[in-house]
């Protein structure tokens, strides 16, 4: 077990399902909060299109699935902030789209369909240092925009016209907020999976929001959770050699249920 | 100086006219009470006098503050919004929700220090709160959530108290309790305040002035505004009916639902 960890793709491996496996629960925390679980999902298929697209035309994929993420997350901005339309339809109008966009790309790239597929499950030994290194810069960005904003976010989602009225931004919050989660969702898109990210977002956080506290005490228990799980769920796949993602996924759900047991209230 | 001024007023939003010709003070020692149908425009007259829309067009100032600047000004009104319940899952104490009231006041990284928990527990104490003080927030019933905000209105030191319908989703008893400390506010700190409510008569014996809203229209003045059938017609529709029993107005109408 301990010698796979010299060989330097399970090192890039086990950092990016650490970086990830802190990252979405973070983010997980406000997407329950927020009620954009659904959303969140959203972008990571469009961010899923986007990648089949820059396959099919030879582009670093994870470009064309940032460029996607990004493009939705404004789109589903404006349509809530400017057309009164709120998150969870706005994806529905937007989500439909762009997976038919990615089911038609998928068909023409039929070389390529196995590196998408890869990303679609996760991928985690195919990570490169430069996926690695995105994640550490998308890692730091993200704390320090929680640690920056974290009483803006706090007041915006206890009430939103009572931040208004504190001096909060909240459109400008709530476009922050959608462009990070773009980001974050297309950076752990590689080791994750398109289909398996929100379920690492938001079992975490849910089950950090059981343990109760303040807010920032949850985010960082979402953190703690995650990362346990994940490289739990990691080093599970590496003992009885399953697909690393899924594993992961399903000892997150453990974790998940065990919590739940223990705090009914 | 008077805490607000407003000035033939227009409030709405983009295109949408939802009230114009609105005039009216709140001086130091006023308790003015605003009332009218559903969807007259009262959230949205407290929400342009608070800065958070713009008003479409006549003036508004906030303690010596135009409305179309941004001033800090703005931040010493408490203010009590019309919320519903917070979900159970909402991660904060009553302590941290009360804190939060300072946010507005704070730098960016600053922390939280001993004096201001203890401005946070007096706030709590003072709202009868102190032994949920560490509770989780959406835990609390509906009223002391509400006690709880008004708290956390408190703690930033307010120049002027607003409440959008302090009362709504809160029992019979807890309301009456609550009306209580608003008016103890206005009497024992002096504390100008403006209150949306659908049921007027609990404040009649401490009100200053009456803001009526409705179809458009706005009208100023004492409780002789209640008797004015016409008026009232114009305001909530043809049908409302007012009775007036001892000193007491009840407004009686098809489109008058929830206090
Ligand atoms: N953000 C908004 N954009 C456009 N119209 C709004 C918005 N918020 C409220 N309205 C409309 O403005 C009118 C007044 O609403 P509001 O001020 O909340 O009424 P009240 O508080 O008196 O019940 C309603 O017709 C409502 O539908
Ligand atoms: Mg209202």
């Amino acid at each position: 077990m301990f010698n796979y960890l010299l060989l330097p793709e399970y090192q890039r491996a086990f950092v990016a399902v650490l970086l990830s496996g802190i990252l979405l629960p973070e983010m997980g925390v406000l997407m329950v909060l927020e009620r954009f679980t659904f959303a969140g999902a959203g972008i990571a298929h469009v961010a899923f299109a986007g990648v089949t697209l820059f396959l099919l035309i030879g582009i670093n994929p994870l470009l064309g699935g940032v460029l996607f993420a990004l493009l939705s997350s404004v789109l589903m901005w404006h349509l809530l902030e400017h057309k009164g339309v709120n998150l969870d339809a706005g994806m529905g109008i937007i989500f439909a789209f762009f997976m038919a966009l990615a089911v038609i790309f998928m068909s023409l790239s039929r070389n390529y369909s196995g590196e998408a597929i890869s990303y679609l499950f996760g991928s985690v030994l195919t990570v490169s240092w430069i996926d690695v290194v995105l994640l550490l810069v998308v890692f730091l960005l993200v704390q320090v925009v929680l640690v920056a904003f974290h009483r803006d976010i706090f007041l915006l989602m206890l009430n939103r016209e009572l931040a208004e009225a504190s001096g909060v931004n909240a459109k400008g919050i709530n476009l922050l907020f959608l462009i990070l989660l773009a980001i974050v969702i297309t950076a752990c898109m590689k080791a994750m999976g398109a289909l398996l990210v929100l379920g690492m977002a938001v079992m975490p956080a849910v089950s950090a929001l059981k343990l109760k506290g303040s807010f920032v005490h949850v985010i960082v228990m979402s953190g703690i959770v995650g990362a346990f799980a994940s490289l739990l769920g990691f080093i599970t796949s590496l003992l009885i050699n399953t697909p690393p993602a899924a594993t992961i996924i399903i000892i997150t759900f453990c974790l998940f249920a065990i919590v739940m047991r223990l705090y009914k209230d | 100086m008077q805490p607000i001024v407003a000035n033939d007023l227009t409030i709405g939003y983009g295109k949408k006219t939802i009230a114009s010709g609105i005039n009216f003070v709140l001086e130091k020692n006023d308790l003015i009470v605003i009332i009218g149908p559903n969807g007259a425009g009262k959230t949205t007259l407290i929400k342009t006098i608070l800065g958070i829309i713009p008003p479409l067009s006549g003036y508004v100032e906030v303690l010596g503050c135009p409305a179309k600047h941004v001033c800090p000004h703005r931040k010493r009104i408490g203010y009590v919004p019309q919320i519903g319940r917070v979900p159970k899952d909402f991660p904060a104490t009553l302590l941290d929700v009360v804190l939060s009231g300072l946010y507005p006041h704070k730098e960016r990284f600053s922390k939280i220090g001993k004096e201001e928990k203890l401005l946070a527990m007096r706030a709590i104490s003072e709202m009868g709160l102190s032994k949920k003080i560490n509770e989780q927030f959406g835990k609390l019933s509906g009223g002391q959530q509400k006690r709880g905000l008004v708290a956390r209105a408190l703690i930033g030191h307010p120049d002027a108290l607003f409440f959008d319908e302090p009362t709504s989703g809160v029992d019979v008893a807890a309301a009456s309790d609550f009306r209580k400390k608003i008016i103890e506010l206005k009497e024992k700190e002096g504390i100008p305040i403006l209150i949306v409510t659908h049921d007027v008569n609990p404040y009649i014996p401490y009100l200053t002035k009456i803001l009526v809203i409705g179809r458009g229209k706005v009208r100023v003045g004492g409780i002789e505004l209640l008797r004015d059938i016409e008026f009232l017609k114009s305001v909530y529709g043809e049908s409302i009916k007012v009775l007036e029993i001892e000193g007491k107005f009840y407004l009686l109408s098809g489109d008058f639902h929830d206090v």
